[in-house]
């Protein structure tokens, strides 16, 4: 048994009651949607079959070894973070500088290696700010494109993620974003853009954005394997 | 028969407020507070879905905030617990009521968590004890013996500052 609810008890709940949220929370919150599920690019059918044994492999030996502390995937992140960035968030520092804002990554990321990709930068930038998802924390800038639309770049470290992309840009699709995924010296980058090839192009680099463009028109599905360096 | 399932606006008016509370007693600031009830309702828009019982609603957001607060305690030092006070529930109906809210936050927030988390969930009035129990995947007889520990605490360290 508890001890009552008494009088004292009565007060303190009345007390908790009287904390109201940020005025701006609930119309954060609505703001959140669905977003239609992450597609990711499929693969030849002999690789899917070797994936797929691959995956199960790995899905039994991290049911085993790492249970219940799993490391989440690239597309549980794109999945979230594509609900994120589609509500109204918040940013914790807001500036029109680049340079503050790498000076603002490096400050919060004392210990990791941020670049900023070099064609992202040559946009006006909105401003950064943390992210922490399902515990990894990390950081998020987020710019304007040349047509006024917004392109988000979430960075954690790669460690975070069981399936953390190479250097090479994996590319899907989350909903109205496009997303791109890239590891370089121990970081993880994500990068929504809206679903299109120009901002792609603007961004990255000419050869990703026709590998884009051949992807969205249903082209080449089975060799989408983009072979380029980023321009950083 | 089960109960309807609540749309998403119904679901955030129902809930957010009490879910900020609890965010904030866990993370003990504003920002991360609403970061952690967005989190949370993110995850409500893509797998609120899959819950066959809509009667289990508040349970699985409550459930889910938490989790997504744990996850983020074992990536940082920063809501490290101070070391425990011992109470003697010295705290008048009178003494509370002279308290203000952000008092009585700030001593729950310095409460051990394992006290913490079951006491915000108890004053929070529309949560019962099964449910407390369900949300921190504790046995119900846990869930009153930390309610009455930490009861006790919360007391003492009120009556303390209020001295």
């Amino acid at each position: 048994m508890t001890d009552p609810f008494d009088e004292t008890d009565a007060a303190l709940a009345r007390k908790l009651a009287e904390i109201t949220p940020p005025a701006d929370l609930r119309a954060r919150l609505l703001a959140t949607r669905a977003q239609p599920g992450v597609r990711e690019q499929p693969a030849a059918w002999w690789a899917r079959g070797v994936t797929a044994l691959a995956a199960a492999l790995v899905l039994a030996f991290a049911v085993l070894s790492l249970w219940p502390r799993s490391v989440p995937s690239i597309s549980a992140a794109t999945a979230d973070l594509s609900t994120f960035l589609s509500s109204d968030f918040a940013l914790a520092m807001q500036t029109s500088d680049v340079g503050q804002v790498r000076s603002w990554l490096a400050q919060r990321n004392p210990d990791r290696r941020i670049d900023l990709p070099a064609a992202l930068a040559g946009h006006r930038p909105l401003g950064c700010r943390e992210l922490t998802w399902r515990g990894r924390r990390g950081s998020l800038a987020c710019f304007s494109l040349a047509d006024g639309r917004l392109a988000h770049l979430a960075m954690f470290p790669k460690a975070a993620f069981a399936d953390a992309p190479g250097g090479t840009p994996k590319i899907a699709q989350a909903g109205k974003w496009t997303r791109a995924a890239w590891s370089k010296d121990g970081m993880t980058y994500l990068l929504f853009v809206p679903a299109g090839v120009d901002p792609m192009k603007e961004l990255i680099g000419g050869v990703l954005a026709r590998r884009t463009k051949e992807i969205a028109s249903g082209q080449s599905w089975r060799n989408a394997r983009i072979g380029i360096e980023l321009r950083v | 028969m089960s109960a309807p399932r609540p749309d998403f606006q119904q679901l955030v008016d129902a809930h957010y407020e009490s879910l900020y509370r609890f965010a904030l007693s866990l993370a003990r600031n504003e920002g991360d507070a609403a970061d952690l009830v967005q989190q949370t309702f993110s995850r409500w828009a893509l797998k609120g879905h899959q819950l066959r019982d809509p009667a289990l609603a508040k349970t699985w957001l409550f459930t889910t905030l938490r989790r997504e607060f744990l996850a983020t305690l074992r990536d940082s030092a920063r809501y490290a617990d101070e070391p425990p006070e011992e109470g003697d529930g010295s705290l008048e109906p009178g003494q509370a009521e002279a308290l203000d809210a952000a008092e009585v936050m700030g001593c729950l927030q310095k409460l051990p968590l394992e006290y913490r988390e079951p006491l915000v969930l108890y004053y929070l009035k529309d949560v019962s004890y099964a449910e407390i129990a369900g949300i921190l995947e504790v046995p119900i007889g846990t869930v009153m013996s930390r309610l009455s520990r930490g009861k006790a605490r919360l007391r003492k360290m009120l009556a303390d500052d209020h001295d």
